[in-house]
């Protein structure tokens, strides 16, 4: 059994390592919006090592559960802590004695988000483009678009986090339709949705906000001109009825569905429900 | 050391960060409140409760008794919320939750340590499902109970009286200093989801179970377990029926008053998020339905079976309606002993 492991500087973060010697992937989970990192997440922290013989490459995959503001904090800034987050994980410097001798241990890294966490990872990842992109255009400030390109592709290729693989479950990418919250099935929805009237996320979370129409348009846009980056892509998961996020993905991006399965359900494997355990994957 | 005893080292290293050493720390915690000074109940609670949650753990073999016993000795703060609790009379001699520490006559409490047995007839895969699922609880206890906003809520709701819960909740306690509306309405989502990822891991570890009836816990054998339960079939169930027991007591559920605010707290979310459609009246009673079910496996199940139409009123927001009568007994002076998970 993984025994979890607090991670400094981000409040109730914690990582589950694999015993494997040869672990060489880093799952980076970000619930979603008034979540936790066990609540949304369980049953991944055991179910992983139970179903190894199923998933194999469960046993040789990190997990990391990353804990964050996700009522009153804007998306733009907590993508920012996300980045350095999912930067010290890569580099394993959130370790006190660093055990790879400052070579890095991971060739792959999936970043797997739930709801908001879906919107805050596509945000992590346009950044990364948008900076890349603009080192290159200074570096080249009279260079056409085409020269411009040839120098952000390989840098693009290289880049671990354009390289991660995007899981995610009932993104709120296209909005969440917080005045149809009653359509609640628990308790705990109810709250959330309570919570939920007078959240600052609450409204760069509504459909037309500006946050989430740059984040798309950036997106397709950047992945349009660099289909080979790997992060700018991905087909979400949605649970089926989900009455609390819009069921649409970006431009190309055709959904996948779990039936009989809500928003709240949809990111949680159990012994009936093994399809998150499948999901996350490269 | 053998891989065992490293997971038992690591797992004991584990709880220290995410449940020892905050509920000790959370016992620091104070109101301010004019010229007095409140402690906060809850957070004495929080204290007592690791030492359960320890017991817990090396019944199942997820610790190592000896080093367990060890740490909860040495942990000053567990006994002082024990013997503040027991001053306050909010737990009594004889208690059954009390029961993991002791007074020594004339002398300072100490650590039950005839309870820190290990389970040795369970076998290998029903343990690994049990340490699993203890883990858990023990993730999710850090993540939503210790937090300040919870320990600020359950002071209130379960402990203020009526005049401060009331002007709590509105924003309108003008000599606190340290809470806020919102950490009551944050708080109150901490606990909801707690209790229903508790009770939904709980139900999962037990369908998971296809044991044969084992004993549980030996020392238990000839009177009922832990949670005051008639002993069951498998070991599983009854696991988690302790851990239910162990996490109940904060909430002081068995008293009415409480149970009443927090159907009342409930209903006024609900109205918010109102629009009178066929759906929302529908959601609202499933709602309401799914906090029977929470405040009953949270010690509350006294009043969930028994006063549900009132209970409705109070989420409703209709016109409150006498309280039925029952007899209480003990239950009444804030002993909360957790019923069978059913409505």
């Amino acid at each position: 059994m993984r025994v979890p492991k607090y991670i400094p500087g981000y409040g109730k973060s914690y990582a589950l390592l694999s015993k494997a010697q040869s672990a060489d992937m880093a799952v980076i989970f970000v619930h979603g919006f008034g979540g936790k990192p066990t609540s949304t997440w369980r049953n991944f922290q055991g179910l992983v090592d139970e179903y190894s013989a199923e998933y194999t490459w469960w046993a040789a995959a990190d997990m990391f559960f990353y804990a964050y503001e996700s009522l009153h904090a804007p998306i733009r800034h907590n993508a920012g802590l996300l980045r350095g987050f999912v930067e010290s994980v890569w580099h394993g410097t959130w370790q006190e004695a660093n055990l790879t001798g400052g070579k890095v241990k991971y060739k792959n890294i999936i970043l797997a988000g739930h709801s908001e966490g879906g919107v805050i990872i596509r945000r992590l990842i346009l950044d990364r483009y948008e900076a890349i992109k603009l080192e290159a255009e200074k570096a080249n400030p009279e260079g056409d678009a085409n020269v411009l390109k040839a120098s952000m592709k390989p840098i693009l290729e290289s880049d671990f986090l354009l390289g991660s693989y995007v899981r995610l479950f009932a993104p709120a990418c296209r909005g969440t339709n917080f005045s149809a919250w009653a359509g609640f099935f628990s308790s705990f929805s109810l709250l959330v949705s309570a919570i939920a009237a007078s959240s600052l996320v609450r409204n760069e979370l509504l459909p037309e906000s500006p946050v989430l129409i740059t984040l798309r348009t950036g997106t397709e846009k950047a992945h349009a001109e660099f289909r080979e980056v790997r992060g700018l892509y991905t087909r979400p998961l949605f649970g089926v009825p989900d009455q609390i996020v819009y069921s649409e993905s970006y431009e190309g991006e055709e959904p996948l569905w779990d039936i009989g399965y809500d928003h709240f359900e949809v990111c949680k494997p159990d012994y009936t429900h093994k399809r998150p355990l499948e999901f996350v994957s490269k | 050391m053998s891989d065992l005893e490293r997971d038992a080292a690591d797992n004991l290293e584990f709880f220290k960060s995410a449940i020892l050493d905050p509920a000790i720390e959370s016992r620091s915690s104070t109101e301010y409140t004019g010229h007095n000074i409140e402690r906060s109940i809850v957070s004495d609670f929080g204290a007592i409760e690791a030492a359960h949650w320890a017991w817990l753990g090396a019944q199942i073999g997820y610790f190592d008794g000896k080093d367990v016993q060890e740490l909860i000795s040495s942990s000053e703060g567990v006994f002082e919320a024990w013997s503040n609790l027991r001053n306050l009379q909010v737990i009594s001699p004889g208690e059954r939750w009390a029961d993991v520490i002791r007074a020594m006559e004339g002398g300072p409490p100490v650590l039950n340590k005839e309870a820190f047995s290990v389970a040795t007839e369970i076998n290998y895969e029903t343990r690994e499902l049990l340490q699993n699922t203890f883990q858990i609880f023990l993730l999710l206890t850090a993540e939503n109970i210790l937090e300040d906003d919870s320990r600020y809520f359950l002071d209130t709701i379960g402990w203020a009286d009526d005049e401060k819960w009331s002007a709590r909740r509105r924003g309108a306690e003008l000599r606190g200093r340290s809470g806020t509306v919102r950490k009551i309405q944050s708080g109150f989502a901490n606990v909801l989801g707690y209790l229903e990822a508790m009770d939904s891991s709980s139900n999962s570890a037990v369908k998971r179970d296809d044991d044969d009836p084992y004993t549980y816990i030996a020392r238990r054998v000839d009177r009922a377990t832990f949670s005051g339960q008639p002993f069951h079939g498998t070991v599983v169930w009854n696991f988690t029926q302790d851990a239910r027991a162990i996490l109940s007591r904060r909430f002081n559920l068995g008293k009415a008053q409480t149970t009443d605010r927090y159907f009342a707290l409930a209903g006024e979310c609900a109205t918010r998020a109102w629009d009178d459609s066929p759906e929302w009246l529908d959601a609202r009673r499933a709602a309401f339905t799914r906090l029977l079910w929470l405040v009953n496996y949270a010690g509350g199940g006294l009043w969930t079976r028994t006063d549900e139409p009132r209970l409705w009123n109070l989420f409703t927001g209709s016109a409150p309606t006498p309280r039925t009568e029952i007899k209480v007994g003990r239950s009444d002076k804030g002993k909360v002993e957790p019923t069978e998970g059913s409505i």
